[in-house]
């Protein structure tokens, strides 16, 4: 067992591990935290995505043991990300409920991570920087379109101009 | 350095390159260097490994910082291709380096995975390598028994096979600086645009004869197509030196052909390789030209 230190959502967290635990283990199944998905394991899909040091990353790649002193931001963080109001979504979040971008739903808590992440680098990205940003991100119900729209509509709303 | 004491696994966070030649040296062949973790972590999952020491340089310091000295860039082995994108020294003289990174897995792999973890793997569809070969980069190999240099074109013998000996670290590149006149591409046939393995790759790296349709000092790299990545020797020889008018290129092109031994697997059949290797070369070279 190895003892990992880091903070996730902004809350200091200390966890015994096993070398081979990934990151998402770790936030499932020691913490509870079910928002990130496990979808093919393998860093693929991107269902997994959170944030380490502040850039996406599957989850299911990163050994638990390589985050000590890191900061991890998951689906449960983000929303306190945004200056919005106490108990308030993220406008992703908002936006993607508006445009109807959510079907079965699972690979929307990593679709989010990744559009969260783009516009905080990027406000108003071009149609390219978006389908980049979310080609790890599969979805197997949307056919895309609406997710785009509402990271579009998300956008504007945060201040940019896409 | 945190040591465990496993069974079956263990983990060994390393801060300096003593440690790791330290961890290697305790744990031989049980050892298994992690960087990223993006190639090594699918394995464990898989269960196609059984490894019993994780020893993670990640936070050696040497492996980090792109730096230029004399005609080199000095790349760290455990540079990330997001961090390869975001350097100025590498858009200003290595930009062949860029334009293979963008086309790497995703933004998630993007952030992970290593250019040093790409070549120690050595895959023959490694998409950082061709561009270090292509521009004629070496690689810096460390053990405790002193530092050599191995040009990344003679690194992988094989499938996962390299000339690394045990107890050795990939730890930095030297890639020359690009010429004003050097022109090159990146160019990468797979199944969708990004998080796709290449089914061919071709790099192209020359000098043009100012004014004309002319390449001095021509390399080509191409992934995929042979059981490493390879050298087109031939296809160099056909492309120096002469006027890449519409007929010569697209004769000389073909040329790639007696360079490249590609098989057929479940990403494409040998034929489509080899009709796809000259395509990429003459589609690219016309995009320069
Ligand atoms: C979803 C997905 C998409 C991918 N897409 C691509 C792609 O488009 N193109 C591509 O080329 N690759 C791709 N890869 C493969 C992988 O991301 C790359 O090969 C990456 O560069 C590996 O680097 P790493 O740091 O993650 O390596 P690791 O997994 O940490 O290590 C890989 C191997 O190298 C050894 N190693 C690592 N660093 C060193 C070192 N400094 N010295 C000695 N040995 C070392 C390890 O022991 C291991 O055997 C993809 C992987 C995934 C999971």
């Amino acid at each position: 067992m190895i003892l990992v230190s880091f903070e996730v959502n902004g809350t200091a967290v200390r966890v015994e591990v096993e070398p081979q635990d990934t990151l998402l283990d770790v936030l499932r199944q020691s913490l509870g935290l079910l928002g990130s998905k496990e979808g093919c394991a393998e860093g693929e899909c991107g269902a997994c995505t959170v944030l380490l040091d502040g850039l996406p990353v599957t989850a299911c790649l990163v050994l638990a043991a390589k985050v000590e002193g890191c900061s991890v931001t998951t689906i449960e963080g983000v929303a306190s990300m945004w200056k919005g109001e106490e108990g308030a979504l993220h406008p992703v979040q908002e936006a993607f409920i508006d445009v109807g971008a959510v079907q079965c739903g699972y690979c929307i808590p990593g679709m989010i991570v990744s559009a969260v992440s783009l516009l905080e680098r990027d406000p108003s990205p071009d149609e390219k920087t978006l389908r980049q940003a979310l080609a790890g991100n599969f979805c197997r119900c949307t056919g895309y379109n609406k997710i785009f729209e509402a990271v579009r509509r998300a956008a504007n709303r945060m201040g940019g101009d896409l | 350095m945190t040591a465990q004491t496993p069974t079956r696994f263990g983990y060994l966070r390393c801060s300096s390159l003593e440690d790791v030649f330290k961890a290697v040296a305790d744990h031989g062949e049980r050892a298994r260097i992690v960087a990223g973790g993006t190639d090594l972590v699918v394995g464990l999952q898989g269960r196609r490994l059984d490894p019993c020491m994780l020893v993670d340089l990640v936070r050696v310091p040497e492996l980090h910082g792109i730096e230029k000295a004399d005609d080199c860039l000095r790349i760290g082995a455990a540079t990330t291709y997001s961090q390869l994108l975001e350097s100025d020294l590498v858009s200003a003289h290595a930009p062949l380096l860029q334009q293979a990174a963008v086309e790497v897995g995703s933004v998630q792999i993007r952030n992970l995975g290593t250019l040093g973890g790409n070549l120690a793997n050595a895959s023959p569809a490694a998409d950082g390598v061709p561009p270090l070969v292509a521009l004629g980069a070496e690689v810096e190999l460390v053990s405790r028994n002193g530092t050599r240099r191995v040009l990344c074109e003679n690194f992988a013998t094989g499938p996962g096979q390299s000339v690394l000996e045990a107890g050795e670290i990939v730890v930095a590149f030297l890639v020359p600086v690009c010429h004003e006149h050097d022109e090159g591409f990146f160019s990468k046939l797979g199944p969708r645009d990004q998080q796709a393995i290449s089914i061919v790759s071709v790099t192209f790296s020359g000098r043009r004869v100012a004014g004309t349709r002319r390449y001095e000092s021509v390399r080509i790299a191409c992934g995929s197509v042979a059981p490493t990545v390879v050298r087109a020797f031939r296809a160099e020889e056909a492309l120096s030196g002469i006027e890449l008018e519409p007929e010569t290129l697209f004769r000389s092109s073909r040329a790639i052909l007696a360079d490249i031994s590609p098989i057929d697997d479940v990403r494409g059949s040998a034929e489509y390789r080899r009709d796809q290797a000259v395509g990429l070369l003459r589609s690219g070279l016309e995009a320069l030209l």
